[in-house]
């Protein structure tokens, strides 16, 4: 949870937030609006799955592995992923900015497929340190031998966490048998992560398909 | 004495019999066949109203939540009391109560009014057929015929479609039926195509690099199918590119209409034409050609 007082300028990669006396001032890559706000009202940014922006289409993320990995033993590994912030003024949401370039892919068949939110992610045996995106660790069954080039992760049940500055999804355990079963664990992904409040994604605040035509685009 | 008493007495024995006899005829008037036969029709009856409320039953659980109530509730009742009525009528046969001549007349009169109300039959069995075939739900967008819009209400005899311009169209089920249906959302991706052209002079390649960076950047695009563009033809006046890519079949006009402006961004930052209709005419001999000039009033004219 970042605080933006009066006169403070906040930026996380595309996403930037800024504050006067009167009014708070939101942009990314697809968007850019103010708000009046009083001096008084208390302006945070809190990480949240990345559902809501530019609209919400899916609750589902497919992370694209750069490389497959073949799965013949236990396992664990790190990814990226990314994540989005939602501007709260005493606790109502304004809106949500995303720091990242958002795209998404179809994940199946064009009839009876899911939409997911896409990201391409390199992944990593011991936790990368650089970098703003956020981290999921993943801890590997493996009952059979299996060639993986990404997951799908259901959102609507992701919980954020966050520790040193750093923004992490609960733990997610992916059991390789005759099929892949994702299940998102209800465990910090590393000791001490502070757990924000999730409520958020679900809060009814996103934009809505008949917004679309309202987007404000950089272009 | 004795003898007259005994008469007496026996006379008014076998008159109290008669009379018992009368009044026990009176309130049973069946005999123990009779009486048999009246049981088993009740039983018969109960049967079928057993059989009857068993397979209403049985369409509550399986049937009920496949139609709208509005649909499966006539259905209901009409299967329920047919049995029903079939039931009766079979199992009152045994007392000489015949009602096949009543189901009869109900039949012909049934043709009858089937025949003068044809129409609206056809409507309503197609409404139910559209029901259980379900080629389109409420809010769908589709296109029935020449008619495009959203599906805002399926009734037993017509569908209303709310078209793209605001009008509302009633179609009768029987037509909607027969007709060629699309549904747009009944895949989850649908593919967008646009065919550009672009002028001779202009580079294919950085074209064609501006139309994918377009579509790389556009969050609604999708990664996977993946976009593309090729050339697709030489025109008279323009070399035709065709760029596809695919997008959320919910999404496609809004995303479509987005896009077309991009490309056109696209292809002026990095200097690629657009071509208007052009026509090169070649001379193959020296012509002759007079120019006029005139002047305002009041000047000299020019010879």
């Amino acid at each position: 949870m970042i605080e933006v007082n009066v006169g403070d300028k906040v930026s996380i990669e595309e996403a930037e937030v800024s504050r006067d006396s009167e009014r708070v001032y939101v942009k990314d890559r697809y968007q850019e609006a103010s708000y009046i706000v009083s001096r008084e009202s208390k302006v945070v940014l809190n990480p949240t799955p990345p559902l809501n922006v530019p609209l919400r289409i899916t609750d589902y993320l497919l992370l694209q592995f750069q490389e497959p990995m073949l799965i013949s033993k236990n396992v664990n590994f790190w990814v990226k992923a990314p994540y989005e912030l939602a501007v709260l003024a005493d606790d109502t949401v304004l809106t949500y900015l995303t720091p990242f370039k958002v795209k998404h892919t179809l994940h199946g068949e064009i009839i009876g497929g899911t939409i997911c939110r896409y990201f391409l992610t390199s992944t990593y045996f011991r936790r990368p340190s650089k970098g703003s995106e956020a981290l999921v660790k993943i801890s590997i069954i493996a009952r059979a031998t299996a060639l993986m080039d990404g997951i799908v992760i259901p959102l609507s049940n992701v919980r954020i966490y966050v520790s040193s500055g750093k923004v992490f999804y609960n733990v997610v355990r992916v059991t390789v048998n005759k099929g892949i079963k994702v299940e998102l664990l209800s465990e910090a992904p590393v000791p001490g992560a502070t757990a924000i409040d999730t409520g958020l994604s679900n809060s009814g605040k996103y934009r809505s398909y008949s917004e679309l035509y309202s987007w404000l685009w950089g272009w | 004495m004795v003898s007259e008493a005994n008469l007496t007495s026996t006379n008014i024995t076998t008159t109290l019999n008669t009379i018992l006899h009368e009044v026990t005829d009176a309130i049973f008037p069946w005999s123990y066949s009779e009486v048999l036969k009246i049981l088993g029709v009740a039983a018969a009856i109960a049967l079928t109203v057993v059989i009857a409320s068993g397979i209403k039953l049985i369409m509550r659980k399986l049937v009920s939540n496949r139609l709208p109530r509005h649909i499966y509730i006539p259905i209901e009742r009409f299967v329920f009391y047919g049995i029903i009525a079939i039931g009766v009528t079979a199992a009152l046969s045994p007392l000489g109560i015949d009602l096949t001549g009543l189901l009869v007349a109900g039949g012909v009169a049934g043709i009858v009014v089937g025949f003068a109300a044809q129409t609206v039959v056809a409507n309503a069995l197609s409404g139910i057929f559209l029901h259980i075939d379900r080629p389109l739900k409420l809010g769908d967008p589709v296109q029935v015929e020449n008619i495009s819009g959203h599906v805002i209400d399926i009734s037993i005899f017509s569908t209303r479609i709310k078209t793209w311009d605001g009008n509302i169209v009633r179609i009768p089920n029987d037509k909607l039926f027969s007709s060629l249906i699309t549904n747009y959302t009944a895949s989850v991706a649908r593919r967008i195509e646009f065919k550009i052209g672009i002028s001779y002079s202009s580079d294919i390649s950085k074209a064609k690099e501006a139309i994918l960076k377009v579509f790389n950047d556009h969050p609604i695009v999708l990664v996977n199918p993946p976009p593309e563009v090729f050339v697709e033809d030489f025109g008279d006046s323009a070399i035709v590119l065709a760029a596809r890519c695919w997008v959320p079949a919910q999404l496609w006009f809004a995303t479509k209409k987005q896009l077309l402006e991009l490309i056109k961004k696209a292809f002026d930052e990095v200097g690629v034409e657009i071509p208007f209709p052009q026509l090169d005419l070649h001379v193959k001999e020296g012509v002759k050609i007079v120019i006029k000039r005139e002047r305002q009033e009041g000047a000299q004219a020019i010879s």
